[in-house]
Order: structure tokens, then C-alpha cells, then sequence
């Protein structure tokens, strides 16, 4: 099946587009899809989706989830929000 | 146009505090469908803090002021220096090195409209004043450009059940939501901290002014009561493609700030 991610801030630079389409196996979950990006973009990209540093919102479809075990389906969009503090 | 009867929009007659000049100021914002002179009077009587009069806090504040809001208490330490010109539309060329960006911010605003009260706070928003500062507001704009600042703010409004309009543009980005203590998220439900953010972050002006100008707007819903505040909304705006994106956020129960046993 197929799912997007997009994401913004430096991990949208360091994947190059705000967008992307990834091809999943059935019942992947949300974590999978995180795991396969940070795996695809490197080290700093990992970091920034898994590491400890930064509090980051992920989300399904625009809404904010508890628990990144849940799973995916087909056409999902799966978001990794970083923080801004900017002002 | 016709004209707009402020009696009977209201069924009563002209608040005495708003003077026919004052009324004059906003004229045309009185006619809005559903605003009018009863909405007009509770933003006349409510006071924002905004912390940080920057990209984001100084658009804002000007926003709030030319609406008519009472009383703006603006805080921000400091010095206008000139890397801040690029998003700073309150101050002026001859302050830099020399003036306090609140001081600087209001006697701007103050020339916008001359019926606003403006406190100039030459102070940083810290553990010493938090308290005092956010008690002498009906609403606080968030405009800081770090996230213990942010946090900070965020664990007094919810202590004092104020609401907080929550505001950060970085780079072609930005977003806004309100946080309405023991209703919304507050800002620790979302998580938002990096231990990697610092100072300059790179920002384009009209990417920080049309948040600021976004949350300016929440702030006069949120005081008002007119329109539909982002309660458990956070609106996300993508400056490349110029769209938005309006993200579902939720409480958390064991938030260490909002939760249910905080």
C-alpha cells in the first residue's frame, strides 16, 4: 500500500521535498513508516524524528496521535511536525 | 454603505467609554456582521500581554491596537539592533543601539491610536515577573523566541486560567493555536522543546507578520466571543506553497502543566 510523510523545518530540507510517497507493506504502523525515513535520510534525519532532543508532533491525517504503535492504511498521510519557537 | 445605528445594533446606547472619536477609529470594523459596538466594547475592555515585540509580537500588538483593544501591556529587554529590521515594522531606523524594544513598540502604537493604553514593560518575560504580568491581562500573545520563555508563560496561564494565544514562525513556517486552560492543549500537551534551537534562526518578515497577524485575530475572538477561536486547532502555514494546514491536537490528561492531577 501506499502512504505519504511530510514533514517540515530542517527535516523538509534534508528529505528535499514536503512531500513524499513511500510504497509500505500491509500493517505497517506509524512507527515503521518513521523508522523507514529516518533509515532512507541519514543519521541528522533520525535525530530529528527519533532522538530525545526535540518534542516533536506526529500525526495521521492532520490529527495529532497518542501512540506512534498504531497502524496504517493505505493513502494515510503520516506527519512529523518539528518545533518552532521563532518570534 | 449604510451607515451603521449603533443603538440599535445593541439595544442600548453608546458605551460611555467609547467616545465618538474612538468609535470613528474603528468605524468600519463596526459593521461587520455579528461584531458591532457590543463586541467593539468588550475589546475596549480587555487587556493583552504580549510577550516580545518581534516579528511576530510587534505586528500583533499593532493589529490589536488599530482594533482597539484597552490595554496593551508590551514586555521585551533589550535594544532594537538592526538584524531585527527585517520583520520589525514597529521600530525605527534612529532607535537601533539606542531604544527598548517595548518603549520603541509603544510610542509606535500609540500613534496608531492615541485611545489604546500602552504599558511599555522593558523586561523579559522571567520567573521574577511571570506571575505579576500575566495577572494584569484578560489574554497573553506569545511571541518568544525561545522555548523556556514559551514554557514559562504557558505554566502561568494555566495556573491562572488565562488564555494564551500561542505563535512561532521559523524559516518559510509558522504556526498558531489558542490555548484555553483546562479546554485545549496547553503548550506542554504538544511537546514542542528542542535543546537544538537557537539564535538566528533564518525568517523571512512576512512570514512572521502574517502569523502574528493570525494570532492577533485569535486574540480578538478569543476576547470577544466573535468567530471560532483554534480551540484544539493548531493552524500550521506552509509559506512556500502557501497553504495551511489545520492539525487536530489533543490534551493530555497526564500533562505535568494541564493534566487532570498536575
Amino acid at each position: 500500500m501506499q502512504v505519504m510523510f511530510s514533514s517540515n523545518g530542517k527535516l523538509r530540507h534534508l528529505i528535499g521535498a514536503a512531500r513524499i510517497r513511500m510504497e509500505v507493506p500491509a500493517e505497517t504502523r506509524v512507527v515503521d513508516v518513521l523508522e523507514n525515513v529516518a533509515e532512507r535520510y541519514g543519521a541528522e534525519a533520525r535525530a530529528l524524528i527519533l532522538g530525545e532532543r526535540s518534542g516533536v508532533l506526529v500525526l495521521v491525517n492532520d490529527e495529532m496521535i497518542e501512540q506512534s504503535t498504531i497502524a496504517v492504511s493505505d493513502g494515510d498521510e503520516v506527519t512529523v511536525l518539528l518545533p518552532m519557537a521563532g518570534g | 454603505m449604510e451607515r451603521f445605528d449603533r443603538t440599535v445594533a445593541t439595544g442600548m446606547p453608546t458605551p460611555m467609554h467609547l467616545t465618538e472619536e474612538e468609535l470613528g477609529w474603528v468605524d468600519w470594523q463596526l459593521t461587520l456582521p455579528g461584531f458591532g459596538l457590543e463586541k467593539q466594547y468588550k475589546l475596549k475592555s480587555s487587556t493583552a500581554l504580549v510577550s516580545r515585540v518581534g516579528g511576530v509580537g510587534s505586528p500583533a500588538a499593532a493589529s490589536l491596537a488599530m482594533a482597539g483593544i484597552g490595554r496593551l501591556i508590551l514586555a521585551h529587554g533589550g535594544h532594537v539592533e538592526p538584524f531585527h529590521m527585517n520583520r520589525w515594522p514597529l521600530a525605527s531606523t534612529e532607535q537601533i543601539g539606542r531604544v527598548n524594544p517595548a518603549v520603541s513598540a509603544a510610542e509606535r502604537i500609540r500613534k496608531l491610536n492615541p485611545h489604546v493604553e500602552v504599558v511599555a514593560v522593558p523586561e523579559f518575560v522571567s520567573p521574577e515577573n511571570v506571575q505579576r504580568l500575566v495577572a494584569q491581562a484578560d489574554i497573553v500573545v506569545d511571541g518568544a523566541p525561545y522555548f523556556e520563555e514559551r514554557h514559562l508563560l504557558n505554566r502561568e496561564c494555566v495556573r491562572q486560567k488565562k488564555p494564551m494565544v500561542e505563535a512561532a514562525a521559523a524559516g518559510m513556517e509558522g504556526f498558531v493555536t489558542t490555548v484555553i486552560p483546562g479546554e485545549t492543549p496547553c503548550i506542554q500537551c504538544l511537546g514542542f522543546h528542542s535543546k537544538d534551537w537557537s539564535l538566528p534562526f533564518p525568517i523571512l518578515g512576512a512570514v512572521s507578520g502574517t502569523v502574528a497577524n493570525l494570532a492577533a485575530l485569535e486574540a480578538i475572538k478569543v476576547l470577544t466571543g466573535y468567530g471560532e477561536p483554534l480551540r484544539g486547532i493548531l493552524l500550521f502555514l506552509d509559506g512556500v506553497s502557501s497553504s495551511f494546514r489545520r492539525i487536530k491536537v489533543r490534551r493530555n490528561p497526564a500533562c505535568p502543566v494541564c493534566g487532570d492531577r498536575p
